[in-house]
């Protein structure tokens, strides 16, 4: 018996023998700093993502970034104003900053200028000899400022396939933003496969959120999460707003319908045949419109409500077909206003819908409306046409200073600098009304990826920061699509098996609707294999 | 003392004997489990030939990926049963080459044969050992049926292997019959079976289940009552104390993560299977019981012969050689009967047609494919072979055919056997074979294969970011590594590929201008790739075929017409008849753009419509004959509506 034991011991042992080994082999070996003369190459090192030029939160993960120099080894010396400097060495050209001295070191230099002085060590450039000497090349200090002001803590996405339209693998998830910890928030896994997208929050809290799924095995619905409390409402509402007394949120119904491009970069198009909106009362459980907001000749979409709850902004464009089931030939003619209405929380009384902006002026269809927390910017997509701009490559970030237009009494928009040559959409912005987060596919063109984006106080956009990962070449191959980010203050506390158990659950506040629905009812797919409707990002 | 030493001496041969018995049964034993392993590998290799399962395009769901790299591992730590399934996925690459495949499959079926007879011969159950090839008979079915439970059988492989370590460690404690020495071993051995039961539980999921139960029989058998309990209360807490509390599965994962039943695991694939698997299962227990009681038979009779054996110990290692002989022959007709019963053709020759055409080796898909494959996606891979073997106008109704199995798009939404997109992307519908393979890699993952047509697209429409990425998740991989890697340095040496055949062609025959709709005809979607390219020459007989196949021979002699933008002087057979029927029946002279009808041809249309009239123009009373003399003509197909009669 002893014996066999000891056999199992040495086997441990052994095998601890090689994790070690392997661990010595394969780590980054530790590098010296860097020696003797120094070359001064007299430009920036590329490095990738692109983490140069930007403004940062405070309160972010490190920017781990690969060094594209050729080189041996790898010496990366990180400092501010204040605190020791914190230094990376390595091989492989794959810098891994350390979490907690970053941590530190941001905090410490809060409005400051962080540098990143990079050296690489390569061969002599003369090799007169097979053992040319090394020697170390300084480049030029890649610098980023540290923003004053945190951005919110967490950020809340989907992450899907490209394609998305059998619900193969989806899910919601949650990123702490100080790090590098990704967590499930609800995956279609717990409810049989389906679809788990819009997710929305009232104030940039999860205290209320609402995320709708499409299930055919359980039908379609919406999850609310009311503190820690999580229940399961029988519609599914599209694109959805809180009002910010969260008594209420506005949400769209969208009869979409898909389509092709035969010679387009991107394949894929919808239209919305029908869409109104309406909303949600969330004491009552009622559902309600107004005609206002629910006309027949007009698509309505994208509710946003204003920080103080008085307005609600929303697209809206002219509806010019009556067949509900055919692709309208004028489908790239489409173009969506952008319009408000007024409403009293106290008396549930709307008032008459005013432009904002029209697309008659801008000649650009007009999406998604977003106000930042303190009233004063209206963040907005602009594209060629059409009601969906993740995938119009011409849809960009506009911004209205609503504070001035109440001055003047015009709404003057302007392109953000931070757009790329495809597609810019999904923004959101961060309670402080500091930062935004949004979606780009601007380094592929096929893969959405999250962006941070500092916004100052006159409205400047900074150059946008890729949301950090761990592993710095993590994107090069990553599969993914990242869309809808909302910046959140904290993390969702329901946790995921419980929002499964009620998606998967039979119990379901039904609600009563005054008008035709513009989408089909829960659990009316024919095929159950997939869904009827197309899923979009 | 004399006579307690004649005694001794006389138990001491028989002892000497009984080893010798044992020694010999044991010999025979190895070599009839080696004989076994090496037939079941070249079953496996070279009969079923596996490697149609690497290439099995959807009809195995699940099929796993896997990436080099400690990312892609990392993903496997973090849920019991991870490890096991990493793994699996590994092995599962190895499917690529069919010796390979066999070799997997075969290893893993030796392992379950020992594991399993290992326990039966601690268990004391020697005249079970037969079952010992239970396991990989299964395996056998599952390889005949062409199913995919790699994750299963990897972890109950990895279970049983712990198994045997478990009892192992644990010998010695049974010897101790009681006293405190026994009390001291059963706490030894409840010790480490929870040390191995936290163990195993991580590394293969619900597997563990096996583990622990087959501990809890071993020590019912000795009559360990207290241990026995402990592993039943093992195998119900540790899933839920590790797998819910710690790692935070669900409990239904918890409890059968890489077990049939879990969510992730599939076996709906073929209805039949579940019936074939139990038939085959009883075909066992059967053919067991009647080893068994053979068994008996012999070892009654040879009861009844032991002085004489005693005394002839050349006839004894006869019956023991014949004995051999029969249990062998009985093994290997049981292993027969299961891997006819459970083979499934159909399903093999249509993963084998996939995977031809999957690496465009054309002639194979026409040999696999044979002139009776009808399904749809079957015609659609032999129509892809003919032409791109330069025989679609001459032989295509030498095959079953059928209109809509010519070009299949994908609107039906069915993405099962993937490669027909290929069909799109080689006519020139880039977008089309993107969007599809796209919704394919959600379905089924991101096999090598999809990754590769995924990059390849996007290298043709100039969307080099995407393909860098599609490219860099390919260089991850086993063996579509160097191919991924061989185009990111062309990328970045040359990001047009201004030299690549491959692409430069691709590019040429692409739709350029966009029309926006939900699918486009198959006709609109021929005119318009050769209105854009008329030198498409793909597109040009899909078109021909497509008309021939709606019979409609007017269109045909209408777009004849392009044939000369080919620059050759080929005139199909097919078309010829077509061009006949039209003539014939219009009574219009057809203009042959400088060639000449093949006198065969008209010729066989005199003698179609002879046979044909003969019969007083009845199709029922003309089928036969016609079929017989003109079963691979246009001819035919246009008067029938079905070909693929040979002649």
């Amino acid at each position: 018996m002893r014996r066999h034991y000891r056999y199992l011991l040495a086997l441990v042992g052994l095998l601890c023998i090689g994790v070690l080994a392997y661990g010595l082999w394969s780590g980054e070996k530790e590098q010296p700093a860097p020696t003797g003369p120094i070359h001064a190459v007299g430009r920036a090192a590329r490095i990738d993502p692109d983490y140069s030029g930007m403004v940062i939160p405070p309160n972010i993960a490190p920017l781990d970034f690969s060094v594209r120099e050729e080189g041996s080894g790898y010496y990366v010396k990180i400092y501010s104003k204040q605190g020791p400097p914190i230094e990376v060495r390595c091989r492989s050209g794959r810098i891994v900053i350390p979490e907690s001295s970053w941590g530190r070191l941001l905090e410490a230099n809060r409005g400051e200028e962080v540098y990143f002085d990079i050296f690489v060590e390569r061969a002599d450039s003369a090799p007169s000899s097979p053992g040319a000497e090394k020697q170390w090349s300084r480049f030029d200090s890649v610098v980023n400022r540290i923003a004053r002001e945190d951005i919110d803590g967490f950020l809340v996405y989907r992450r899907i396939d490209p394609a998305h339209s059998t619900w193969r693998n989806m899910g919601v998830y949650q990123r702490n933003l100080r790090g590098f910890d990704e967590s499930i928030v609800l995956d279609n896994g717990y409810f049989g496969g389906g679809c788990v997208n819009c997710h929305t929050f009232c104030n940039n809290r999860t205290d209320k959120v609402l995320i709708g799924i499409r299930s055919p095995k359980y039908g379609n619905s919406t999850l609310l999460v009311d503190g820690l409390a999580a229940s399961k409402i029988d519609a599914k509402f599209t694109y959805t707003s809180w009002h910010p007394s969260g008594r209420l949120a506005a949400y769209s119904i969208n009869h979409v319908s898909q389509f092709f491009h035969t010679a387009q970069e991107e394949v894929r198009d919808v239209v919305d045949l029908d869409s109104l909106l309406a909303y949600y009362l969330v004491e009552t459980g009622e559902v309600k419109t107004t005609p206002a907001i629910a006309k027949k000749e007009r698509l309505e979409t994208y509710p946003a409500w204003s920080p103080d709850g008085r307005y609600l902004y929303f697209c809206s464009a002219p509806k010019r077909w009556t067949d509900k089931t055919a692709i309208p030939d004028s489908f790239n003619e489409i173009k969506y206003d952008l319009a408000r209405i007024s409403y009293d929380l106290e008396s549930d009384k709307w008032g008459e819908v005013e432009t904002v902006l029209s697309a008659q002026e801008t000649g650009l269809s007009i999406m998604l409306p977003r106000i930042s927390p303190d009233g004063r910017w209206l963040l907005f997509c602009m594209c060629d046409y059409g009601c969906f701009p993740v995938y119009r490559a011409s849809s960009d970030l506009y911004m209205i200073d609503l504070r001035a237009a109440e001055q003047s009494g015009r709404y003057e928009y302007r392109r953000l600098s931070i757009n790329s040559n495809q597609s810019e959409s999904w923004h959101s912005f961060s309670s402080n009304s500091r930062w935004i987060a949004f979606s780009s596919k601007r380094k592929s063109g096929v893969f959405t990826r999250t962006y941070i984006s500092y916004l100052d106080e006159e409205g400047g956009a900074f150059k946008p920061l890729l949301l950090p990962q761990k592993d710095p070449s993590y994107y090069d191959s990553c599969l993914w699509t990242y869309s809808v980010p909302e910046l959140v203050c904290e993390p969702v506390r329901v946790v995921k098996e419980d929002l499964g158990r009620i998606a998967r659950g039979p119990e379901k506040a039904s609600v009563g609707f005054p008008v035709t629905m513009a989408t089909p009812k829960a659990g009316t797919s024919s095929e159950p294999w997939r869904s009827n409707l197309p899923e979009r990002e | 003392m004399a006579g307690s030493h004649g005694k001794s001496s006389k138990g001491g041969a028989v002892a000497q004997e009984t080893a010798g018995a044992n020694l010999n049964r044991d010999r025979g034993a190895a070599i009839g489990t080696s004989i076994f392993f090496l037939a079941f590998y070249l079953c496996t290799w070279l009969y079923l030939d596996l490697q149609v399962i690497y290439y099995s395009a959807g009809m195995l769901t699940r099929f796993p990926v896997f990436f080099r790299g400690w990312p892609f591992f990392r993903e496997f730590t973090s849920y019991p049963g991870g490890l096991g399934g990493y793994v699996a996925a590994f092995l599962a690459q190895l499917f690529h080459y069919s010796w390979l495949a066999a070799g997997v499959v075969t290893a893993q079926a030796l392992l379950l044969c020992l594991c399993t007879g290992y326990f039966l011969k601690t268990l004391g159950l020697r005249r079970l050992y037969f079952l010992r090839f239970a396991g990989a008979i299964v395996l056998l079915v599952f390889c005949s049926q062409y199913m995919y439970h790699f994750a299963m059988t990897t972890t109950v492989c990895i279970a049983l292997v712990f198994l045997c370590l478990y009892l192992k460690l644990t010998a010695s404690s049974d010897e101790q019959v009681s006293g405190p020495a026994r009390r001291r071993a059963e706490v030894r051995a409840g010790a480490l079976f929870l040390v191995l039961s936290v163990i195993l539980y991580y590394v293969a999921g619900g597997a563990f289940l096996l583990f622990a139960a087959l501990c809890a029989v071993r020590a019912a058998r000795r009559r360990r009552w207290g241990m026995a309990t402990l592993c039943v209360l093992g195998g119900a807490l540790i899933p839920y104390v590790e797998g819910v509390l710690i790692f935070g599965v669900c409990p239904e994962k918890a409890f059968t993560e890489s077990l049939p039943g879990s969510c992730k695991m599939d076996f709906g694939v073929h209805r039949g299977a579940g019936v074939i698997g139990g038939c085959v299962v009883l075909f066992i227990v059967a053919a067991g019981l009647g080893l068994y009681r053979l068994k008996l038979a012999g070892g009654k009779a040879a009861r009844g012969k032991k002085t004489a054996r005693r005394k002839q110990s050349k006839s004894h290692g006869g019956a023991v050689e014949l004995r051999w002989i029969v249990d062998s022959a009985m093994l290997f007709a049981v292993v027969g009967m299961v891997a006819l019963l459970s083979y499934n053709g159909p399903r093999g020759r249509l993963l084998k047609i996939h995977c031809y055409a999957c690496r465009r080796m054309w002639p194979e898909v026409l040999k696999a494919a044979g002139h009776d494959s009808s399904g749809y996606f079957a015609i659609n891979a032999v129509n892809q072979a003919l032409y791109h073997t330069g025989r679609l106008g001459d032989e295509m109704f030498a095959y079953p055919q059928h209109p809509d199995a010519l070009l299949l798009s994908g609107q039906d939404q069915v993405l099962l056997h993937w490669h027909k997109f290929d069909t799109q992307l080689d006519l020139g519908l880039v977008n089309m074979a993107q969007k599809n393979f796209t919704e394919c890699m959600e379905v089924y993952g991101e096999h090598p294969l999809i990754l590769k047509r995924l990059a390849l697209i996007n290298m043709v429409k100039r969307n080099i970011g995407a393909a860098k990425i599609y490219l860099r998740a390919l260089s991850k991989t086993l063996f579509e590594a160097d191919w991924a890697r061989y185009y990111l340095v062309a990328l970045d040496t040359d990001p047009e590929l201004s030299t690549d055949r491959r692409i430069g062609q691709l590019r040429s025959v692409a739709l350029k201008k966009d029309h926006s709709t939900i699918f486009v005809p198959a006709e609109l979607a021929y005119l318009t790739l050769l209105e854009e390219n008329s030198k498409n020459r793909m597109a040009f007989e899909y078109l021909m075929t497509l008309y021939m196949l709606g019979k409609q021979v007017d269109k045909v002699t209408g777009s004849f017409k392009r044939i000369s933008e080919f620059g050759d002087k080929e005139f199909p057979r097919h078309y010829q008849e077509a061009i006949c029927i039209y003539a014939y029946s219009t009574g219009k002279p057809v203009y042959l753009e400088g060639r000449t009808l093949d006198p065969r041809v008209r010729k066989e249309i005199e003698e179609f419509s002879g046979i044909f009239n003969s019969f007083g123009k009845n199709k029922q009373a003309a089928v036969g004959p016609l079929a017989r003399e003109f079963g691979g003509t246009y001819f035919f197909y246009h008067l029938f509506g079905f070909s693929g009669v040979e002649k």
